[in-house]
C-alpha cells in the first residue's frame, strides 16, 4: 500500500531504546513507509507503513509511533499541527499491537475461550451427570451419608430416635424392591431410610440409596391407616424411584461440576458440592420419570397408586397449584394428579401398629 | 550502573492527563463486554484499561506506555487453569467424602485456603514482573529482578510470623515484601531502592490491631463460656435443646455485644489510617537512583472515593433488583447475580481515575537526576502474563 509521498520533513523526537536520551529526528513520508532520520545519523531508518503502530497517548501530548519488529524504539511528534499532518498522511495507522495478524490470532483464541466455556458448561451439566450415574453405589455411600446429614441440617431438623417408625419404612422399602436385581449402580440392599424431625413435609433421595424422610410429611396427610398410609408409601416409592434411576448420583455430578467451575472462576472458593446438592432439585423430567416408576413399583407390590394421587391432592390443598411454569423444579401438581391411574391395590402399605408408630413420629414414645 | 545523579537537572515532573468522562465511558464499555461474554473478555478489558491509564501518566512530559496484549493474559490464564483444575477437582472430591469427623473435615476445608496462601505470592510476583516488563517510557522498559522463589520464601516466612502472633507482626510482612518488590524494580538500568523500617509502622498498626484483638478475645470468651455451659447442660439432660445465650445474663450480653461493635468500627477506621500511613511511609522510603519521593494523599479523599464506589455498587444492585422484579419474580436472582458481577467489574476501573489522579498530583519528587543517561536494562521479558493472578483474582486490573 502506498500514500502520496510528501518530502516536507516533520520534526520529531526519536528514542532508540538503548538509552533514554531523546534524539531530534526528521520524518519524511515516502511511498511505502516513513523515513526516520535522527540528527547526525549517517543512514535513515525505514519504517514500513504495514509495520507502523500508533501508541496510545493523551491528545495534548501529541503523536507516538512504534514499529512492529522494533520493540523498544519510539518516535514522538509533539507539535499539534505536525502530528495532524502526519496522521492525515498515514490513513491506515493502527493502534499499537493491533496488526491484522495479531487481531486474527486474538480473535481465534477469544472465540476458543467462548467455545471452551460452553464446553465446560456442557460437561458440567450433561457429561458429568451421565458419567457419575455409573459410579458404583458403594463408592458414593459415604457421600450420601454426608449429604443426608447436610439436608437434615439445612431443613432445620434433628435426628429422630424412632426405631419402630424407621423399621416400618424399611419394611415398605423391602416390599417395593422385592424383585429388583442389584446392579453396580443400584443395590436394593443399600437403600436406607432415615427419619428426620422437621416441620417441612418433604422427603429427599441422596446418593448411595440414602433416603431422608421429614416428619412433617406425616402432618400433611390425615390419620387413616390405609388411605393415608398408602399416601406416605407413594412418597417413599417416589424417592426410591429416584435412587433406582440414579438421579442422586447424576445430580452429584452436576454439583461437582458447578463446584469446580465456581472454584476456577472465583479463585479457589467453591461451594461444597454436598451442600450444593442439598439445595439442587432434580428437574421436571426427572420428577416425571420418578413418578412413573413409583407408580409401577406400587402397583407391582399390590399397594396401588391411589395413595400417591391422594398425596398430591393433599399437597394441592395445602400449597396451591404449584405451577411455576418453565422455571419450576417440579411438574405442576395438577399434572401429577392427572398422570395417576388411581389404582387401589389389594394390599395396604402399613399395618395398624406400623402406622401408629409413623404418626407418633419423633415424639418420645409413650 | 548509571551516573544519573552526578550531572543532572531538577527532578522530573509527573502529570496525570486522564478525564473522568473518558475513564467512565471506557469502564462501562469494557464492563459490559466482560459481562456479556461471561468474563472471557476480561483479559482484553484489563489490557484496554491499562493502556488508557498508563498513557495518562506523563513523566517529564513523555507518557508511559503499556504494551501488553489481552492474548498474553488469556494464555497465561489457560496455563494456570490447566494446572489448577486437577487440584481443585481433587479438593472438591475430597470434600464430598469429608465426614463429620472434625479433624478430616477441617483439614479438607483448610486445604484450598492453604493452597491459596501458598500460591498467591507466586501470582503477585509474576504479575508484577509481567506488568513492569510491559511498561515503556522513552523506549526503556521496566523489569523486576529477584526471583519467584526469593519472594515466595519471604512471603511464607513473614506471613507465618503474622499468623503465629495473631496478626501483631503483620506490618513486618508488609515492609519486607514490599521492600523486596520495590528494591528489585528496575527501570532501564536505573534501580529503585527501599529502606522502610518495620518499627515505623508499629504504632499505627497497634492502634488498629488492639481493638480488633480485644473484640476477638471477647468473642472467643463468649464462645468458650457458651460451649462450656452447653457441654455441662447437655451432660445433665441429653434430650434438651440448648440455646447459646442461655448461660448469659441478657443485660451483660447486650452491653458486651455493643462494646464489641464499637471496637470493630474503631479497628476498621484505624486500619484505613494504617494503610494510609503505610503508603506515606513507603513513599518516603522509596528512591530511584538519586531521586526521593513523598506523597501527600489525604485520608478523606480516599475514603470519599470508596464511599462513592459503594454507592455505585449499591445502586447497580438495586437497579438489577428492580429490573428483575419488573419482569418476573423468578428471574430476580439471576438479575441480581448479573448485577453483582457488573458492579464488581465496574468498580475497579472507576476507582482508578480519582485515586490515580490524586496520587500523581500529590506526589513530590526530590533530588537531582539526569534521565537521559538511563540505558536499557537486561531484565527478563515473560512471554505470557499473570495466569495465576487471573485464577486467584489477585488484582482488580
Amino acid at each position: 500500500m502506498s500514500a502520496p509521498a510528501d518530502p516536507t520533513p516533520i520534526e520529531a523526537v526519536y528514542f532508540d531504546g538503548r538509552s533514554a536520551r531523546p534524539q531530534r529526528a526528521a520524518l519524511r513520508v515516502r511511498a511505502d513507509g516513513l523515513e526516520v532520520r535522527p540528527e547526525g545519523a549517517a543512514v535513515a531508518m525505514h519504517w514500513p507503513f504495514a509495520a507502523l503502530e500508533r501508541v496510545e497517548a493523551p491528545a495534548d501530548v501529541g503523536l507516538r509511533l512504534a514499529c512492529d519488529g522494533r520493540p523498544d524504539e519510539r518516535v514522538a511528534v509533539t507539535g499539534r499541527a505536525d502530528a495532524e499532518r502526519l496522521v492525515q498522511a498515514l490513513p491506515r495507522l493502527r493502534r499499537a499491537r493491533t496488526s491484522r495478524a495479531e487481531m486474527r490470532r486474538a480473535a481465534k483464541w477469544f472465540a476458543g475461550g467462548l467455545a471452551g466455556l460452553a464446553l465446560l458448561g456442557l460437561v458440567a451439566f450433561e457429561g458429568l451427570p451421565r458419567a457419575f450415574a455409573y459410579l458404583p453405589m458403594g463408592w458414593v455411600a459415604p457421600i450420601g451419608d454426608n449429604v443426608a446429614r447436610q439436608i437434615g441440617l439445612v431443613f432445620g431438623g434433628r435426628a429422630c430416635a424412632a426405631p419402630a417408625a424407621e423399621a416400618a419404612l424399611a419394611g415398605l422399602a423391602e416390599r417395593l424392591l422385592d424383585k429388583v436385581e442389584p446392579t453396580t449402580a443400584f443395590d436394593p440392599a443399600a437403600v436406607a431410610i432415615r427419619l428426620v424431625e422437621s416441620r417441612v413435609p418433604n422427603a429427599f433421595a441422596a446418593p448411595g440409596g440414602r433416603i431422608v424422610v421429614f416428619s412433617g410429611l406425616f402432618d400433611l396427610v390425615g390419620d387413616d391407616a390405609v388411605l393415608d398410609g398408602d399416601a406416605i408409601a407413594g412418597v417413599v416409592a417416589h424417592e426410591i424411584a429416584h435412587a433406582r434411576l440414579r438421579h442422586p448420583t447424576a445430580a452429584l455430578g452436576r454439583a461437582f461440576g458447578l463446584d469446580l467451575l465456581a472454584r476456577l472462576a472465583g479463585g479457589g472458593a467453591g461451594a461444597n458440592a454436598g451442600l450444593v446438592l442439598a439445595n439442587l432439585a432434580y428437574g421436571r423430567e426427572a420428577e416425571r420419570e420418578a413418578d412413573a416408576l413409583a407408580r409401577a413399583m406400587l402397583i407391582d407390590a399390590g399397594i396401588g397408586d391411589a395413595g400417591l394421587v391422594r398425596f398430591f391432592e393433599a399437597v394441592e390443598r395445602r400449597f396451591g397449584a404449584q405451577d411455576g411454569g418453565y422455571l419450576s423444579t417440579h411438574p405442576a401438581t395438577a399434572e401429577r394428579i392427572g398422570q395417576g391411574l388411581g389404582v387401589a391395590g389389594p394390599e395396604r402399605a402399613f399395618g395398624d401398629d406400623e402406622w401408629l408408630a409413623l404418626k407418633a413420629g419423633c415424639a418420645p414414645a409413650g | 550502573m548509571t551516573e544519573t545523579g552526578q550531572s543532572g537537572g531538577p527532578p522530573p515532573d509527573i502529570s496525570y492527563h486522564g478525564a473522568f468522562g473518558e475513564a467512565w465511558k471506557l469502564a462501562i464499555k469494557t464492563t459490559f463486554l466482560t459481562v456479556i461474554t461471561l468474563g472471557v473478555y476480561r483479559f482484553w478489558a484489563k489490557t484496554r484499561l491499562r493502556r488508557y491509564f498508563w498513557s495518562r501518566v506523563a513523566v517529564a512530559g513523555e507518557p508511559l506506555e503499556y504494551d501488553g496484549t489481552g492474548l498474553e493474559l488469556f494464555l497465561g490464564f489457560l496455563v494456570a487453569i490447566l494446572i489448577m483444575s486437577p487440584i481443585y477437582a481433587a479438593i472438591g472430591w475430597g470434600q464430598l467424602y469429608a465426614a463429620e469427623t472434625p479433624v478430616l473435615a477441617i483439614a479438607l476445608q483448610a486445604v484450598p485456603l492453604l493452597l491459596l496462601a501458598a500460591l498467591i505470592p507466586v501470582a503477585v510476583y509474576r504479575a508484577r514482573r509481567y506488568r513492569l516488563s510491559r511498561t515503556v517510557w522513552r523506549g526503556l522498559r521496566g523489569s523486576l529482578a529477584g526471583s519467584t522463589w526469593g519472594y515466595w520464601k519471604r512471603a511464607l516466612l513473614y506471613g507465618l510470623a503474622g499468623w503465629l502472633t495473631l496478626g501483631l507482626l503483620r506490618p513486618l510482612a508488609h515492609v519486607r515484601l514490599t521492600g523486596y518488590l520495590v528494591g528489585h524494580t528496575r527501570f532501564g538500568d536505573g534501580r529503585f531502592g527501599f529502606d522502610a523500617r518495620f518499627r515505623d509502622l508499629m504504632v499505627p498498626w497497634l492502634l488498629a490491631w488492639t481493638p480488633a484483638a480485644l473484640a476477638g478475645a471477647a468473642y472467643a470468651a463468649y464462645l468458650l463460656w457458651s460451649g462450656l455451659f452447653g457441654a455441662l447442660a447437655e451432660r445433665a439432660d441429653p434430650q434438651r435443646r440448648f440455646d447459646m445465650l442461655e448461660g448469659l445474663d441478657p443485660a451483660l450480653t447486650a452491653i458486651g455485644a455493643g462494646f464489641a461493635v464499637v471496637l470493630v468500627i474503631w479497628a476498621l477506621v484505624f486500619y484505613v489510617r494504617y494503610r494510609l500511613h503505610m503508603i506515606r511511609t513507603f513513599a518516603r522510603a522509596t528512591t530511584f537512583e538519586s531521586l526521593g519521593f513523598a506523597t501527600g494523599i489525604r485520608f478523606w479523599r480516599i475514603v470519599g472515593v470508596f464511599l462513592a464506589l459503594a454507592a455505585v455498587y449499591g445502586a447497580t444492585i438495586l437497579l438489577a433488583l428492580a429490573a428483575g422484579a419488573a419482569i418476573a419474580p423468578a428471574i430476580v436472582p439471576l438479575f441480581v447475580i448479573v448485577g453483582v458481577f457488573f458492579a464488581a467489574t465496574l468498580v475497579a476501573p472507576m476507582a482508578t481515575h480519582p485515586l490515580l489522579r490524586h496520587f500523581v498530583e500529590t506526589l513530590e519528587i526530590s533530588g537531582r537526576i539526569d534521565l537521559d543517561v538511563l540505558a536499557r536494562g537486561d531484565g527478563a521479558r515473560p512471554r505470557t502474563g499473570e495466569g495465576l493472578a487471573s485464577v486467584f483474582d489477585v488484582d482488580a486490573f
